[in-house]
């Protein structure tokens, strides 16, 4: 069974490691692992500038993880880290984070991007033939925006397991609607969630599918989440004046016309 | 057929071909795995599964798969994955599961995989 699954801070990776800072960060590692944290996340939010031994840093807590069965996110990941791990084909070997998950009163600020020139709205109630049907109502209104068929997909794939999640797990009712806001720009999508359930916040959940064991333990769950994580670029989770979960999702798009 | 009927069919050589509808989501992913698990029931070792229909499948309509093909390999067989479309096997890639599943371009190409490793 896990531990609690939150870590119990969020170490930081600075920017200057000398010996004395990477020691500084591995020891405080090494004593979330040991009190049984299971979910580890570092804030990259210093690396304006990353180093080999920043790389170096990162894989060996990788492997410290990993020999705890314990999850490490890299959390506020700028291009520069993300360009270096994708250059050096390592991009898969870590869970990325790009936003902090913000708790509070406050929507979450809009992240840069071009005004939506399309907005709609989907709802649908909580039963799985309902989510089926608003997944198809979304796939037809990407299809007449002219959207490439990968991000078709990944939409379409993306807005059926959340929907199916907070059906599954939210506690609301059969009879109770879950609205989706949809604003459509030229290169991004955003989709926002809202539902009346109980406090829930997908984006604490940890991608560690691993096909291979999937496969030998005949694993089914987990896959949603994955996916999910997987094909957005931006997640963040507020719950709204103690009632409403709300969930934003934020993915780049391509176009066929372009 | 419905959007969700799944249909079974004995081909012949210790081979069955199991044909999924338009969608396998969480409304008919159980039905898969009862199929599956039927054929294999059956001492079946090769299950062919027909997705030229197949316009979406979601993470439930995945763990239908993934969690009875260790079943059919372990037999000494396969569940053969026939004819997908690029959607669904965009959704095998963003899992890393090109490498772990046997997918063939149509239900002919299955066939013969089957039969070839049936024979060894």
């Amino acid at each position: 069974m896990l531990a609690d699954a939150q870590s119990t801070g969020m170490p930081e990776v600075p920017e200057e490691l000398t010996s004395g800072s990477i020691a500084g960060l591995t020891s405080t590692v090494d004593d979330l692992l040991g009190s049984g944290c299971k979910q580890v996340a570092l804030d990259c939010a210093s690396l304006s500038r990353v180093t080999s031994t920043h790389i170096n840093v990162l894989w060996s807590i990788r492997a410290k993880c990993l020999e705890r069965s314990a999850r490490l996110t890299l959390n506020n990941v700028n291009e520069n880290l993300q360009r270096v791990l994708k250059v050096l084909d390592l991009l898969d070997m870590f869970d990325l984070q790009t936003t902090i998950r913000r708790k509070g009163s406050a929507r979450p600020e809009a992240v840069q991007a071009a005004a939506p020139d399309e907005e709609f709205t989907i709802r649908f109630a909580a039963s799985s033939s309902a989510v089926t049907s608003a997944t198809t109502e979304l796939r037809t209104r990407l299809i007449q925006r002219g959207l490439e068929e990968k991000s078709i997909t990944e939409l379409e794939t993306v807005f059926y397991e959340v929907a199916t999640n907070i059906r599954l797990h939210s506690g609301i009712s059969r009879g109770e609607t879950v609205t989706v806001a949809i604003a459509l720009s030229r290169h991004e999508a955003v989709m926002e969630f809202k539902d009346c359930g109980k406090e829930f916040d997908p984006t604490s959940l940890p991608d560690n599918f691993v096909p291979s064991e999937v496969i030998n333990r005949r694993q089914r769950r987990g896959i949603g989440v994955t996916l999910i994580k997987r094909m957005t670029d931006d997640m963040r989770y507020i719950r709204e004046n103690g009632h409403f979960n709300i969930l934003t999702l934020r993915k780049s798009l391509e176009r066929i016309d372009e | 057929m419905s959007d969700f009927g799944i249909t079974t069919k004995d081909v012949g050589e210790g081979i069955v071909v199991i044909k999924s509808a338009k969608l396998l989501d969480n409304n008919n992913a159980h039905e898969m795995v009862q199929a599956i698990n039927a054929v294999q029931g059956r001492g079946i070792k090769f299950i062919i599964i027909d997705m030229t229909d197949l316009q979406f499948i979601s993470s439930a309509g995945v763990g239908s798969i993934l969690g009875t093909v260790e079943s059919s390999r372990e037999m000494g067989g396969d569940i053969v994955l026939a004819g997908p479309s690029e959607t669904v096997i965009h959704v095998f890639r963003v899992l890393d599961l090109l490498d772990y599943l046997t997918i063939k371009g149509s239900e002919q190409e299955a066939l013969a995989f089957c039969g070839a490793h049936n024979k060894v």
